[in-house]
C-alpha cells in the first residue's frame, strides 16, 4: 500500500489549550490519526462484581468507579439494588428474596435487564469506557445472561468476585453501610440484622461461586477475605491489568490522611506561581503549629511526605519526624509563566490567560503542565496511599486539589476550583462509602492564592481572548 | 529550631545541612519501597550456579538423584553459601532485594530459608512457577536448557533427554506452595501456565505489590520492539538541548525512509508509540498510520539549560556543566531533570511495553538510553550511543534480547557526548538506587561460592558469556539479562549494538 502523505497534513500546529501537537487538518481532530493519549481499551469493557450481600461489592465498585475517572477513562455505576427500590417502593421483609417467590424474582431479572440496557446506552451514546455491574450475580444463570449480552454487543467482561466467611467482617459491613440504606431507614438495629442475615441466607444456598475449571476461560479476579488472597484468571488487557493492580492495592484497614500545604512561601506573598522559595515568618510558624497539631491528634505511625521543593520541606522538618521525599509531589510546572504574577501573565500573555480560564483542567501552561498532566503524575502517589494507613502528604494547591478530588470524588471541571487555602490541615477519613472530611485551619495568617472561576454571567465574555485586562484580573487575590 | 537547608548539587535535593541524626537519616530523598529488606525466593525448577562452581563437569542427571548422598550435600551447601551472599548483600552492600534463584522445592528447603530471613529481618516473598503443559515445558527446556553450559558437549536430544530425567528427580520430592493449609501465612504469588493464572497470598507491602503487577503484565508472546529518535530536528542542527522545534529536511527524508522501513518489516499489529513533542510527532505523522502520544516520553527536561548548546551551557552555568559530567545519572539540570527522575517517569511506558507485543517507540536520545538500559540491563546508561537515524529492532530470546542496530542511510548530525576522558568513574550507580524500576543486576553478581567444606581445587572464574547464562531465571519469564554475548546463527543479524565506554 503506497503511503501518500500531502505537504499540508505533515505539517504540525500546536492546539493552544492543550499544547498538543496535531496535523494542520482543520481542527477536524475526530480524522486525525494519533491519539494525544495512550489507549487503554479498545473495546468497553463490563466489570461485573460477584458475591453474596455484604462482602464489599457496592464498595469496591465505588472506588474502581472513582479512580477509573479520576485517571481518564469514563466509568459508570450500575447499580441493581437501585433499580429494584425504584420499581419496588417500599421494602417490607427478607421475603422479597426468597427463591422461591415468584413475582419478586420476575421484578429482579427486569431489573438486572433494565440496568444492561442503560449499560448498553452508557456505551453507544455516552461514549463510557467501562461499566461497573454491580449486583450480587451469584448464580451462573444470571452470569451467562450477562456474558452473552456482553458478547453480542463486542463488551469485554472482567468479574471481581468477593468471597469472605469472616462473620466479624460481615457484620462490620453491615453495620457500616446497610443501616444507613434507604431500605432500613427508620428501623430498629436489631431488627434489620436479622432481616439482613435472613436476606443473606436467601442467596446462600443457590450460590455458585465462579469455577476455577468451568470458568477457567472467563476473565476474573477472586477476592478472599478483603484482599488476604486473590486469584487472578486469564487478564486480557491494560485497564483488566490496573484494575487488578488497583484492587490488590486497596485496604480496609481504619485510617486517616491528612492533607496540607506547605507553609506561607516568600512567593506567595508577592502573589508569584511556582518557583522553590523557601518559608516566610508566617510559613515558618505554621510549620511549628503544624507538628503541635500532630502531636496533639496522636496517630499511629505516621507517615510523612513531602515535594522535592524547599518549601514543603521545611515544613516537614518543623515535625521532626522522618519524611519521605516525592518529586511526583512537586506543583504543577508553570513552564514560561514560573515566578510571575497572575497580573504579569495577564500582561505578557493574555491569551494564555485566558484559555487557562477558559478550561482550567486542561489547559497546559506552555512548556509546562496541565491539571490533567498532573494527575497522571500523581497516580504512583495515590496508589502507595491506597495502600498505606496513616500518612500526613505535605504539598502544592494544584497537587493537593487533584489529591481531593480522588478522594472526594470531583469531576474534573470542579478539580482546579477545589479550595485548599494555606495554614489549613484537612483530615479525610474513609467510612462506608466515601469520605469523611474535617478541616483544621491553624490560626496562622497566610495569603489567599486562590483563583476563583470566572464568572461567566455573560456567558464566555469574560474568558474569552479579548477580553479587557480588567475583566480578567477579577479573580487575581491580593498580594504584596 | 528547624534545621537549615542546602540544595545537593548534583541531584538538586534538598537536605538539611547538617544532619545530627545521621542513622537513620530523617529525610529520605525518594519513597522507601522495600524496607526492611526483601529476599525474593523462587520456587521453581533449575540448576543452581553455585552447583555448577562446585562440580566443574557436569555429567548426567544422576547427580540430581534424591539418593545421591554427596551431591546432596554439595547442593544443600550451595544453597547455604548462597544465602550467606544474600545476607552480605543486604546487610553490608545496601542492597534492598534479593532474588534466590533456586528449585526450593521442598518445605525443609523453605523452611530453612525462613528461619534465615526470620533471624536477619528480611522479608520472604515466594514466587512459584507452575506448569504441567508439556509442550510449554518441552520448548523451554529447547530454549535455554539444552544451550546450558551443563550440556555444551551434548547434542540436543541427549540434551533434552537427560534434562527431563533430572525434572523427574525433582518430582517426587516436589512440595508445591499449599495457600490452604501450610502455607497459608505466606507471601507469596504462584504463577499458573506461563502467566494464565496467578495465586496471590498475603502481599505485605508496596515491594511486593509491584512485583506482583510486574509479573502478571510480562509474557512469553514472540514480539518485537523497535526503537529511534525522532529525525533530525532543526535544533538538533544547531547543537542546542531540550526544546521543541520540528524536524530538518534531513529529518524529514529520515521519516519517509522510516514508513518505508516499517513497511518492509511487515509487522502484525504494530502499536506505534511517539512523545507529546513535535519533532518525534512528525516522524510518526509520516508513516501513515495511527499512533499514540505520551508525554511521559518526553525528552528528559533541561530546565534553565533548555534550548542552549553545550558551548552555552558551559559558558553560563560552567559549574552546573562540570557537575553532569561528574555524574550524568544522579545529576539534575536546575529546575529540570535527572536520568533518575526519567527512570521514575517512564516507568509505566516499560510496564505497558511488557504488556504489548510489537511496538515503535518514536522517542528522544536520553528517554532511548532508558528503555535501551533496560531492555539490555545496561549500568552505562547516560552513555550509551542512541544515534538519530538509526533504529533498534529488539527481539525477546531466551534470557535476554537480540539487537539489531539498523541504519537508514539518512545523514544526521552526531548528539553524543562521550564521557570526557579525565573523569573518573561516577560513583557506583547500584547503592542507593531509590528508582521505582529494577536496574541493572550487579556486574560482578557472579558470586564465587564459597564452599568451605569441599575439597575442591580452586574454582576457575567462568568466561563472562557462560556466567551470564548461567543466572536461569525461571525458564517462563524473559527476564532480560545482558543479552550481547548471545551467540546465534549470525544470518539476519545486521550488526549489534556496542556500548560505549
Amino acid at each position: 500500500m503506497a503511503l501518500r502523505i500531502n505537504a499540508e497534513q505533515k505539517k504540525l500546529t500546536q492546539t493552544p489549550l492543550l499544547k498538543i501537537w496535531v496535523p494542520w487538518m482543520g481542527y477536524n481532530l475526530n480524522r486525525r490519526r494519533g491519539s494525544s493519549v495512550p489507549q487503554f481499551c479498545n473495546s468497553p469493557t463490563m466489570i461485573v462484581m460477584v458475591g453474596l450481600p455484604a462482602r464489599g461489592k457496592t464498595y469496591i465498585s465505588k472506588k474502581l468507579t472513582h479512580y477509573l475517572n479520576w485517571i481518564g477513562v469514563p466509568t459508570k455505576m450500575f447499580n441493581v439494588g437501585q433499580y429494584r427500590r425504584e420499581a419496588v417502593k417500599i421494602y417490607k421483609n427478607f421475603e422479597f428474596f426468597k427463591p422461591d417467590n415468584e413475582e419478586a424474582m420476575r421484578i429482579r431479572k427486569a431489573c438486572a435487564a433494565a440496568a444492561l440496557k442503560d449499560v448498553a446506552a452508557y456505551f453507544s451514546k455516552e461514549q463510557g469506557q467501562v461499566a461497573v455491574f454491580d449486583a450480587t450475580n451469584t448464580t451462573r444463570e444470571r452470569r451467562e445472561i450477562i456474558l452473552n449480552y456482553a458478547n453480542e454487543r463486542g463488551y469485554k467482561v472482567f468479574f471481581v468476585e468477593s468471597i469472605c466467611d469472616d462473620p466479624e467482617i460481615i457484620a462490620e459491613n453491615i453495620k457500616q453501610v446497610k443501616f444507613g440504606s434507604p431500605d432500613y431507614v427508620g428501623r430498629d438495629i436489631d431488627e434489620a440484622m436479622e432481616d439482613f442475615t435472613q436476606r443473606i441466607d436467601c442467596y446462600r444456598a443457590s450460590y455458585m461461586p465462579i469455577d476455577d475449571e468451568k470458568d477457567r476461560r472467563l476473565s476474573y479476579i477472586k477476592i478472599f477475605d478483603v484482599g488476604s488472597r486473590y486469584l487472578v484468571n486469564r487478564v486480557l488487557d491494560h485497564i483488566q491489568s490496573r484494575i487488578v493492580y488497583y484492587l490488590m492495592n486497596i485496604h480496609v484497614t481504619p485510617r486517616s490522611i491528612y492533607l496540607s500545604r506547605h507553609g506561607e512561601s516568600e512567593l506567595n506573598l508577592l502573589g508569584r506561581i511556582g518557583g522553590d522559595s523557601g518559608l516566610s515568618p508566617r510559613g515558618q510558624k505554621y510549620a511549628s503549629a503544624l507538628a503541635a497539631f500532630i502531636r496533639g491528634q496522636n496517630i499511629r505511625e505516621l507517615k510523612v511526605w513531602t515535594s522535592h521543593m524547599k518549601r514543603t520541606i521545611q515544613t516537614a522538618e518543623a515535625l521532626g519526624v522522618q519524611y519521605e521525599q516525592w518529586k511526583a509531589l512537586n506543583e504543577i510546572d508553570a513552564g514560561v509563566c514560573e515566578e510571575l504574577t497572575y497580573e504579569e501573565i495577564q500582561q505578557n500573555l493574555p491569551e494564555e490567560f485566558a484559555l487557562r480560564d477558559q478550561d482550567k483542567y486542561r489547559y497546559r501552561y506552555p512548556k509546562g503542565e496541565s491539571y490533567e498532566d498532573l494527575v497522571h503524575r500523581l497516580e504512583p502517589v495515590i496508589m502507595e496511599l491506597e495502600r498505606q494507613e496513616n500518612v500526613l502528604v505535605i504539598c502544592h494547591q494544584a497537587v493537593f486539589r487533584c489529591l481531593l478530588a480522588y478522594f472526594l470524588d470531583k469531576p474534573a471541571d470542579e478539580l482546579p476550583y477545589l479550595r485548599c487555602p494555606l495554614h489549613t490541615v484537612l483530615k479525610l477519613t474513609p467510612i462506608a462509602y466515601g469520605c469523611e472530611v474535617e478541616s483544621f485551619y491553624l490560626n496562622i495568617e497566610a495569603v489567599n492564592t486562590h483563583r476563583e472561576r470566572p464568572v461567566s454571567l455573560l456567558s464566555l465574555q469574560n474568558v474569552n481572548v479579548n477580553r479587557k485586562p480588567e475583566d480578567a484580573l477579577q479573580t487575581v487575590p491580593d498580594h504584596i | 529550631m528547624p534545621r537549615e537547608l542546602t540544595q545537593n548539587r548534583i541531584q538538586k535535593i534538598w537536605v538539611p545541612t547538617k544532619d545530627d541524626k545521621p542513622a537513620p537519616r530523617r529525610a529520605a530523598c525518594a519513597p522507601h519501597f522495600a524496607n526492611p529488606p526483601t529476599v525474593i525466593v523462587m520456587v521453581v525448577f533449575n540448576v543452581g550456579e553455585y552447583r555448577r562452581e562446585a562440580v566443574k563437569n557436569y555429567s548426567s542427571y544422576d547427580f540430581f538423584k534424591p539418593d545421591n548422598e554427596s551431591a546432596v550435600k554439595i547442593r544443600q551447601q550451595c544453597a547455604l553459601a548462597a544465602l550467606r551472599d544474600v545476607k552480605s548483600y543486604l546487610k553490608e552492600e545496601g542492597g534492598q532485594v534479593a532474588v534466590f534463584d533456586a528449585t526450593n522445592t521442598t518445605r525443609e528447603r523453605r523452611d530453612m530459608i525462613l528461619q534465615f530471613g526470620s533471624e536477619n529481618g528480611f522479608k520472604i516473598f515466594f514466587i512459584e512457577s507452575v506448569c504441567d503443559d508439556p509442550s510449554v515445558i518441552a520448548s523451554n527446556i529447547m530454549e535455554v536448557k539444552v544451550s546450558c553450559p551443563d550440556y555444551r558437549d551434548c547434542n540436543k536430544n541427549a540434551a533434552m533427554l537427560d534434562f527431563q530425567r533430572r525434572i523427574e528427580c525433582y518430582k517426587t520430592s516436589y512440595q508445591p506452595l499449599d495457600p490452604n493449609q501450610y502455607d497459608r501465612d505466606l507471601s507469596f504469588i504462584k504463577v499458573i501456565d506461563v502467566g494464565r493464572r496467578f495465586l496471590v497470598n498475603r502481599i505485605q507491602d508496596h515491594i511486593q505489590s509491584k512485583i506482583v503487577y510486574y509479573l502478571m503484565n510480562i509474557h512469553v508472546q514472540p514480539r518485537t520492539i523497535y526503537l529511534c529518535r525522532h529525525g533530525e530536528s532543526t535544533d538538533n542542527v544547531e547543537g542546542r538541548l531540550g526544546g521543541d522545534a520540528g524536524l530538518s529536511p534531513r529529518g524529514k527524508q529520515f521519516s519517509a525512509a522510516l514508513a518505508r522501513f516499517v513497511e518492509e518489516q511487515q509487522q502484525k499489529d504494530l502499536k506505534i508509540w511517539c512523545s507529546q513533542l513535535c519533532r518525534s510527532i512528525e516522524t510518526a505523522e509520516h508513516l501513515g498510520v495511527p499512533y499514540e502520544q505520551w508525554k511521559a516520553l518526553n525528552e528528559i527536561d533541561a530546565g534553565m539549560c533548555e534550548e542552549m548548546t553545550y558551548d552555552e551551557m558551559k559558558e553560563k552555568f560552567p559549574e552546573e556543566f562540570a557537575l553532569r559530567d561528574e555524574d550524568k545519572y544522579y545529576y539534575r539540570y536546575p529546575a529540570g531533570e535527572s536520568y533518575q527522575d526519567l527512570v521514575q517517569r517512564v516507568e509505566p511506558v516499560i510496564m505497558d511495553l511488557e504488556r504489548q507485543e510489537n511496538v515503535l517507540v518514536i522517542c528522544h536520545q536520553a528517554v532511548m538510553r532508558c528503555l535501551l538500559a533496560y531492555f539490555l540491563d545496561k549500568k552505562e546508561m547516560p552513555y550509551l550511543k542512541c544515534p538519530l537515524h538509526t533504529v533498534l529492532k529488539l527481539t525477546p530470546v531466551a534470557y535476554g534480547c537480540k539487537v539489531e542496530s539498523i541504519s537508514l542511510n539518512v545523514e544526521a548530525v552526531n548528539t553524543h557526548r562521550d564521557r570526557p576522558e579525565e573523569m573518573k568513574k561516577g560513583p557506583g550507580t547500584l547503592i542507593r538506587r531509590n528508582s521505582v524500576t529494577p536496574l541493572t543486576s550487579p556486574e560482578s553478581n557472579i558470586k564465587k561460592p564459597r564452599i568451605d567444606d569441599l575439597d575442591e581445587s580452586p574454582i576457575q572464574e567462568l568466561p563472562p558469556s557462560v556466567a551470564s547464562m548461567a543466572l536461569c531465571s525461571p525458564s517462563h519469564l524473559p527476564i532480560t539479562l545482558a543479552g550481547q554475548n548471545l551467540r546465534r546463527n549470525s544470518s539476519g543479524l545486521r550488526d549489534v549494538l556496542q556500548p560505549c565506554q
